[in-house]
């Protein structure tokens, strides 16, 4: 890699699969929007009981 | 009675969004989840975004790579970023797991889409128009990728000028005409039914939940 041209953006390891490069930071977000979609789905949600 | 544009415009108006149904104080029952809120929390990081992009626009970028504050405001700017693609996918998600193209909203579904494909356009420039290394590399390796398709010839990502305007302009007018094409249609055909809830009359739901019962 010596004299190659290195990225100024640090994204730390990735995991990478053919053309698919995900890097942590790529995994915790898509993770965190797994888990928020589904506390969305079963959480109760407030309901006023005039409805 | 003689009629003319003004008075077509309005009956039209009238006619397909009457003022209850632009601005209604209840909702159906169903809409009682949280999955609900994507999209309004799209809508608010949006507002987040014009927000900060104003200050940053009207300061410009010696203020915030310098400047406390002006660091403040570009976090603030990428954070709403951030935000705002994490709720939009989250609200793409909903949408199409309740088939939400359902019952004539198609063009709301299509809008969507556009909405998302216009977002990431924005998204692109953005990061062209941080002026910084990051900036310069994210130009000089995507511009081959522009010139294969063809499209450089009159989008250049190496044109700092052209990728600003885009981004400060041209990018978000798309994005606020679209999304109140895109609110409005919500507002005409009312929030899509669950698959468990037929509205009466409406044979083609019906049978689409006979078919998932």
């Amino acid at each position: 890699m010596n004299g190659q041209l290195q990225p100024p953006i640090h994204a730390g390891w990735a995991w990478q699969y053919q053309w698919l490069n995900l890097s942590v930071a790529d995994m915790i977000v898509v993770a965190l929007m797994v888990i928020v979609f589904a506390l969305a789905l079963v959480l109760p949600f407030p309901r006023e009981d005039n409805k | 009675m003689k009629t003319n544009l003004t008075k077509t415009i309005r009956l039209w108006i009238q006619d397909v969004l009457p003022m209850e149904n632009l601005l209604p104080d209840t909702m159906p029952a169903y809409v009682d989840s949280y999955v609900y809120l994507f999209g309004i929390l799209t809508v608010a990081a949006l507002v987040w975004l014009i927000v900060t992009g104003t200050i940053l626009a009207v300061f410009g970028p010696d203020w915030w790579h310098v400047s406390t504050v002006g660091h403040f405001f570009n976090s603030m700017h990428f954070w709403s970023v951030q935000a705002f693609f994490f709720f939009m996918i989250l609200h793409l998600w909903a949408q199409f797991l309740m088939a939400a193209w359902r019952g004539g909203r198609h063009w709301t579904w299509i809008g969507g889409w556009l909405l998302f494909l216009v977002s990431i356009v924005a998204a692109l420039t953005g990061y062209l128009s941080q002026t910084n290394f990051d900036a310069q590399w994210i130009g000089v390796q995507g511009k081959d990728a522009m010139n294969a398709t063809g499209i450089d010839g009159f989008f250049n990502i190496l044109n700092f000028g052209q990728m600003y305007g885009l981004h400060i302009f041209v990018l978000p007018m798309a994005i606020i005409v679209l999304l109140i094409v895109h609110l409005m249609l919500v507002r005409m055909h009312g929030v899509v039914e669950p698959f468990s809830h037929p509205l009466e009359g409406d044979e083609s739901i019906a049978q689409n939940v006979d078919k998932h019962q």
